[in-house]
């Protein structure tokens, strides 16, 4: 908003004439309505356009906006070199305005010392707002630095009425914790800012139950059973924490040795969803719980349930490995139109399961956008083709040339995207297969698990009825001794 | 023995860490080359345009019309129709995060074509609804005369508070007025 507002006032104020600024400032409002809609590349091609024909004033004010819309695009070295320029700029404003930009973008690559050199730069005051930005990406740098002190007083320099405001007590409430090792501090913030969020309703579920979450988790730690149920049973029941909470939940039951009630949980949570790492989990959890209410029959027999379950799973997940190695998925797994419509084919149930699985990889969502960028890249330049097609029999001769040029630039340009499409496609898969391999690791560990408490338990059985045969046979020849005993002492009286 | 086996855990740890740094390094070149990739489609995709623009509409008898500061106070737009002469229409239905973008400040262009020289009929009409959600369809007429060279118009519609009503206007910010 600050940059927009720059903006206006210097169009204003420029040397062009009026009708020259009314046009400029006219193409730049275009620039701005494909911008505001998220339409970068048209916000891009449009500037791009304008500029071409030196109908836009590019001042200093004009470029930052430009260089937050390349930013936005990811076009890093491209806005390097813009805020370059700037930050030799006489204006402190506009300087500081560029090194923020600029220790943003060294941010947004990781690129942390460089980030922190940046931001060191600025000298005068930000806005408010971009201060607080400035004092929550400073926080995070230092929270995975495990530099908790200046992550503290980072956070605590966030306003609390700031729209950042629950994030940032969420980060330093685990700050404090991590430095202090208080589980009892940080119990307390995150239940004031849970009753916050309830009273204020202004969360995203998906934050709140993270915070319900780490708050069961503590209070379990804390062997404050009852408290740690009340925010386990918080947690949305179709949200990604469901199962984690669900776990907490009946581990927190088991420790306060109500057996039957986490035995019926952890039967709900089975039937849930296949394939994750509580629902695992919870197949070598049901058999203990069921040994603890002394129900050895049933215990037995979940043994050997969770051992064919186990081994299911490991044949499903190496047909899943074979068939994402095929590119049998590829089509669903990578195309953003078939996963924003994954209710119309979720009834299939292979897909469902997988989609579910590779959704919750960082490494995939960020393949996915990129592939899905290069694909729009390919359908703006296809797109191109056809317009220059349609418009083949009005060229004339002086603009021959262009139009041959235009057409072999498109060719090569969609061959460098076809190749950058195929990557993504590798790679997304490389990192699926990956995350599928590890799982079908953890099975064969959960396999291994089941398998050794079987073994045990039948080896405990077996024992016991060793024992229970080596006891009747001590009995059977005691028995015998006294008989042949017994007439001796007779004779003797 | 020892010596063996620790060596071939090194080689192995070697060998592993240089395959983690190969994909990152991979990943890495990849994203210098996207961002390659990015930038050259958007100038030929912008080379495209100017050059359909060219060809299509000749600069001499190019005629742009923008829709401009559409204000929402007693007006929200929803759609634009645009004729020039009765013959030549474009139309525009604006979604949510169209309008909010035209509110924020926001211009859309709504019409490209060719005129020749002389009097030209413009008829805009402006669909949407009021602050009751009434339906309102406002057609709006304006004659120009076109002169050689690009023609830009700019439409606004804008509050006019001392009547609570919208002001449908035009103005040629480029060519001869």
């Amino acid at each position: 908003m600050r940059l927009l507002s720059l903006f206006f006032v210097v169009c204003f104020s420029s040397s062009l004439s009026a009708t020259e600024e009314e046009v400029s400032q006219l193409l730049l409002s275009e620039v701005m309505f494909y911008r505001m809609q998220d339409s970068n590349f048209d916000a891009i091609t449009h500037y791009l356009n304008s500029n071409d024909k030196k109908e836009i004033n590019l001042n200093q004010n004009n470029q930052a906006y430009i260089a937050s819309i390349y930013l936005n695009y990811d076009l890093h070295s491209q806005v390097s070199n813009m805020l370059d320029l700037l930050i030799h700029n006489e204006s402190s404003k506009i300087r500081d305005m560029s090194w923020f930009y600029l220790g943003k973008l060294h941010y947004k690559n990781k690129r942390i010392q460089s980030a922190v050199d940046t931001f060191s730069k600025i000298e005068g005051k930000l806005t408010p707002q971009e201060q607080e930005i400035k004092h929550i990406m400073y926080g995070v740098m230092a929270l995975n630095n495990a530099n908790y002190d200046t992550a503290i007083n980072e956070f605590k320099s966030v306003s609390q009425s700031s729209v950042f405001s629950p994030y940032v007590k969420y980060n330093l409430a685990i700050a404090t914790m991590k430095k202090s090792k208080d589980s009892e501090q940080l119990t307390r913030s995150l239940t004031e800012l849970a009753e916050h969020q309830k009273m204020n309703n202004q969360l995203a579920s998906v934050f709140s139950d993270q915070i319900y979450t780490t708050l069961g988790y503590v209070l379990l730690q804390n062997k404050q059973y009852e408290k740690a149920k009340q925010y386990f049973r918080k947690v949305t029941l179709d949200g990604h924490l469901t199962t984690r909470a669900l776990q907490g939940l009946i581990y927190t039951l088991s420790e306060q040795q109500q057996y039957a009630k986490a035995l019926n949980l952890s039967l709900q949570l089975i039937k849930m969803t296949i394939g994750n790492e509580a629902v695992h989990h919870a197949y070598i959890v049901i058999p203990y719980i069921l040994q603890k209410l002394d129900d050895t029959e049933k215990a037995t027999a979940f043994y050997q349930h969770a051992v064919e379950y186990f081994s299911e799973q490991r044949i499903e997940l190496k047909k899943y490995i074979t068939k994402t190695r095929k590119g049998r998925f590829d089509a669903y797994l990578l195309d953003l139109e078939k996963i924003m419509r994954v209710d119309e084919w979720v009834d299939d149930e292979e897909m469902s399961r997988l989609f579910r699985f590779v959704s919750t990889l960082d490494e995939w969502r960020d393949a996915v956008y990129k592939y899905n960028e290069m694909k729009y890249l390919e359908k703006r330049l296809d797109d191109s083709f056809y317009e220059l097609v349609i418009i083949e029999a009005d060229v004339k001769q002086d603009n021959k040339a262009r139009y041959k040029k235009a057409l072999e630039d498109i060719a090569a340009s969609k061959e460098k995207v076809k190749k950058s499409i195929t990557w993504h496609q590798k790679y997304a898969r490389h990192f699926v297969l990956q995350a599928l391999q590890n799982q079908y690791n953890d099975v064969t560990d959960y396999l291994g698990q089941a398998r050794f408490a079987l073994a045990q338990f039948y080896d405990r059985e077996e024992q016991k009825a060793a024992r229970l045969a080596v006891e009747k046979l001590r009995e059977k020849e005691q028995e015998k001794l006294k008989q042949q005993n017994a007439p001796v002492r007779k004779k003797q009286k | 023995m020892k010596y063996f086996v620790h060596k071939t855990m090194l080689v192995v740890l070697v060998v592993f860490l240089n395959a983690g740094a190969s994909v990152a390094n991979e990943k890495e070149n990849q994203a210098i080359a996207d961002q390659k990739t990015k930038l050259e489609t958007l100038k030929i995709v912008k080379d495209a345009i100017q050059l359909i623009e060219d060809v299509g509409f000749p600069e001499k008898n190019r005629l742009k019309v923008y829709l401009s500061h559409a204000s929402g106070k007693y007006f929200g737009l929803q759609k634009i129709t645009v004729l020039i002469d009765g013959l030549d229409k474009s139309e525009f239905v604006y979604n949510e995060k169209q309008r909010k973008a035209l509110l924020r400040g926001g211009s859309n262009r709504v019409y490209l074509g060719s005129v020749s020289e002389g009097i030209h009929e413009l008829v805009v009409v402006f669909e949407g609804a009021d602050r009751k959600n009434n339906i309102i369809k406002k057609a709006e007429t304006w004659l120009f005369d076109k002169k050689p060279g690009e023609y830009i118009v700019v439409l606004s519609v804008a509050d006019d508070e001392r009547a609570l009503r919208p002001v449908f206007s035009y103005k040629i910010i480029k060519g001869s007025r």
